[in-house]
């Protein structure tokens, strides 16, 4: 940039003194006249910029009118120079990425709420982000990929979300990213690089040893390095999570169903009745770095099952069970697709496990087919084949590190439905008929409600007032307290000690947490109740308070 | 049926429907505006917000600040009133008419606010 500098001062100086020096017409006492720097500067900004502009201090003589040419010439091709230069300057991707990078420091740097640092958007970030910013979460995001970035740029979400494009493995984007501030309230980890990840939440650790850190990890060497980190840490492993699905929903598909109304599946209702699928073989297309882990899960749970798998390094050890080959009909044959009850096409190939099903579906179409969705992308065409159940992975930990975040009380409570499962049978049933029936076919709203002056105010002072206040009052319907709101109380958690499906005559004390499972209209109701100190009295004793003083004073005299 | 209810919305409405009262007619023209309905509107809406005093809630919050801001144009209005027959020379002219009523006009729209609030409440409990 030194370069146009210089030239351009140079050739204004060099065009402004010809232009002073040159002799002018003469005047009316037949001197000779000369112009002034500041009309030779006035006459060379409107040429050198080729604007043209038509006013002449005074008419010129021939000999300025030379210059002038020379002047013309030199002075606008200078400035196309020195424009284009800054041009080309501004377009250098490098400066760009500094601007943003600035712009985008500025803005952390301004946000007042707090918010969670998601690291990676590849389709598990955009479906986390999607379900945050519709649960009224913040977040910022740092991703390497340019194109990612861009697509970022053009959702639509309920809330404003940051984005820089970086590689966050750098602790310098960490730290532009806000971590150090003490509104950044978690770092969400959720890239495929492994080592990239390991080391962003190591990072991530020694920048903040109080943050949570929910890191995405695969291979089991890199999760126990990554828990050794320590604090508030915790791994999600897709392949896991994945296995852990696929068995729940052979082995226990009302749990399943409940899951998938919990997170809020379209169409997604707790009347569709599956039968348990343990019975019988398996065939498990795929015996890859997920294969092994679903193989091995659903094994543990006594499901017979068999893999077919191309590589014959993959089946080492479990050759008894699989057969090698691509996963066409002659190897499904061999592998015993006639006396079977399903199929898990679960290669890494949306196109292979999409031609699978559709072939698998033609010749044997009673045949219980479960699918690997990879890509996101790939929704329409596995919507479109006749598969009995799709198995995203992304999806499936988007849900989990969800959950984790707006409903941390969610797990004891599936731990109890495991247990209901196993010992009482007729109770889960129950539980899934009260939820059913109280909160409904549409996607539910899970909420934790602390009783505490900002959730709870209203029973907060009634407590302190020396009122006791038991779980059913906070949610029964201010339209007759007879009756309840539409929320069924999951989970009760008091100084550390979680039950899950508290009952209703429990006494609520300041510092509780309740996780309630609610029907969308009626959580502004249930807020009202938290509240509003009129409705809770309502609530409690039936009787509509007196509002105001003179009403409360008016009151005393009658009684 | 509960009578601090019936109390409690009868002044809110009163005061609406006699500000609303006092408002129609030409602004500038004081034939079409009576004083004593001017007077009565200061009175129940001072009542009114005195029914208002002592609610805790954010709704009651939000009533009682709605009602004193009625009773500010109003006051206001009564004393503009107040000077220009009683002190000044001028008299009631149509300048000084239009003053009064546009203020007892903005008056009508914080009752309008406050009776507005006062059935959406009474929609949401739903009793």
């Amino acid at each position: 940039m030194r370069l146009p500098i210089v030239v351009f001062v140079s050739v204004y100086a060099i065009c402004i003194i010809g232009m002073v020096l040159v002799p002018g017409l003469p005047d009316s006492n037949g001197k000779t006249t000369y112009m002034s720097f500041f009309h030779a500067y006035y006459f060379l900004a409107y040429t050198a910029t080729t604007t043209g502009f038509g006013e002449l201090p005074q008419p010129f003589s021939n000999a300025q009118r030379v210059w002038a040419i020379v002047c013309l010439y030199i002075s606008v091709i200078t400035w196309l120079y020195v424009v284009g230069k800054i041009i080309s300057l501004l377009k250098n991707p490098h400066l760009q990425l500094a601007f943003a990078e600035e712009s985008f420091i500025r803005s952390v740097r301004r946000k007042r709420n707090d918010y969670y640092l998601v690291c990676g958007f590849g389709d598990t970030g955009s479906l986390l982000l999607r379900g945050l910013t519709d649960a009224g979460l913040s977040a910022v995001v740092i991703e390497r990929n340019d194109e990612r970035m861009k697509a970022l740029d053009l959702r639509d979400y309920p809330t404003r979300v940051l984005g820089l494009c970086a590689d966050a493995s750098e602790p310098r984007y960490l730290i532009a990213a806000g971590i150090e501030s003490s509104q950044c309230i978690g770092v969400l980890i959720l890239s495929n690089n492994e080592e990239a990840n390991l080391k962003v939440a190591v990072s991530a650790r020694i920048l903040r040893p109080d943050l949570k850190i929910i890191c995405r990890s695969t291979s089991v060497e890199n999760e126990s390095e990554i828990l050794g980190i320590g604090g508030d840490i915790h791994v999600v492993d897709p392949f896991r999570v994945f296995a852990s699905y696929l068995a729940m929903l052979i082995y226990n598909p009302t749990i399943d169903t409940l899951n998938e109304w919990l997170s809020g599946t379209r169409g997604a209702n707790l009347n569709q009745n599956m039968c348990p699928l343990k019975g019988g073989k398996w065939i498990l297309c795929g015996h890859g770095r997920m294969g092994r882990v679903v193989y091995q899960k659903l094994t543990n749970n006594g499901i017979d099952i068999t893999a077919v798998e191309p590589l014959v390094e993959n089946i080492e050890g479990i050759s008894e069970h699989a057969v090698l080959g691509r996963a066409n009909m002659k190897n499904l044959k061999k592998a015993g697709l006639d006396d079977c009850v399903g199929l898990i096409a679960g290669t890494d190939n949306d196109t292979f496990n999409l031609s699978m099903i559709h072939r698998v579906g033609l010749s044997t179409p009673s045949l219980f087919t479960v699918a690997r969705q990879n890509k996101h992308s790939n929704e329409v065409l596995f919507k479109r084949t006749n598969v009995d159940y799709i198995l995203q992975p992304s999806l499936v930990i988007a849900r989990m590190v969800l959950f984790m975040l707006t409903a941390p009380l969610l797990k004891p409570f599936y731990k109890h439905l495991s247990h209901l499962y196993e010992n009482e049978k007729g109770e889960l049933a129950n539980l899934t008929n009260r939820l059913a029936l109280n909160v409904g076919e549409g996607a539910p709203i899970l909420k934790t409600y602390t009783i505490d002056t900002n959730y709870a105010p209203a029973v907060c002072t009634m407590i302190a007032n020396g009122t006791e206040i038991r779980l059913i009052d906070i949610y029964r319907a201010p339209s007759n307290r007879e009756g309840t709101l539409n929320v069924v109380p999951m989970v009760h958690k008091r100084e550390g000690k979680v039950t899950a499906l508290p009952t209703d005559e429990l006494v609520l004390i300041p510092g509780d947490e309740i996780l309630f499972c609610i029907r969308a209209n009626a959580k502004v109701m249930l807020e009202a109740n938290l509240a509003n100190e009129h409705t809770l009295e309502y609530l409690l004793t039936g009787i509509e308070p007196a509002k105001s003083h003179f009403f409360r004073w008016l009151e005393s005299r009658v009684a | 049926m509960n009578s601090e209810k019936v109390v409690f919305s009868f002044f809110i409405v009163l005061a609406l429907t006699l500000n609303f009262g006092f408002f129609m007619g030409d602004i500038d023209d004081f034939a079409h505006h009576n004083i004593y309905e001017l007077f009565a509107t200061i009175v129940v809406n001072l009542i009114a917000m005195g029914l208002k005093l002592g609610d805790r809630t954010q709704v009651g919050a939000v009533l009682l600040s709605t009602s004193m801001v009625a009773n500010l144009q109003l006051l206001a209005a009564a004393i503009i009133w107040g000077y220009v027959t009683q002190i000044s020379e001028t008299g009631l002219n149509t300048d000084n008419a239009s003053v009064i009523i546009s203020l007892s006009g903005g008056a009508l729209i914080a009752n309008v606010i406050s009776a507005v609030m006062l059935v959406s409440e009474t929609l949401m409990s739903r009793r």
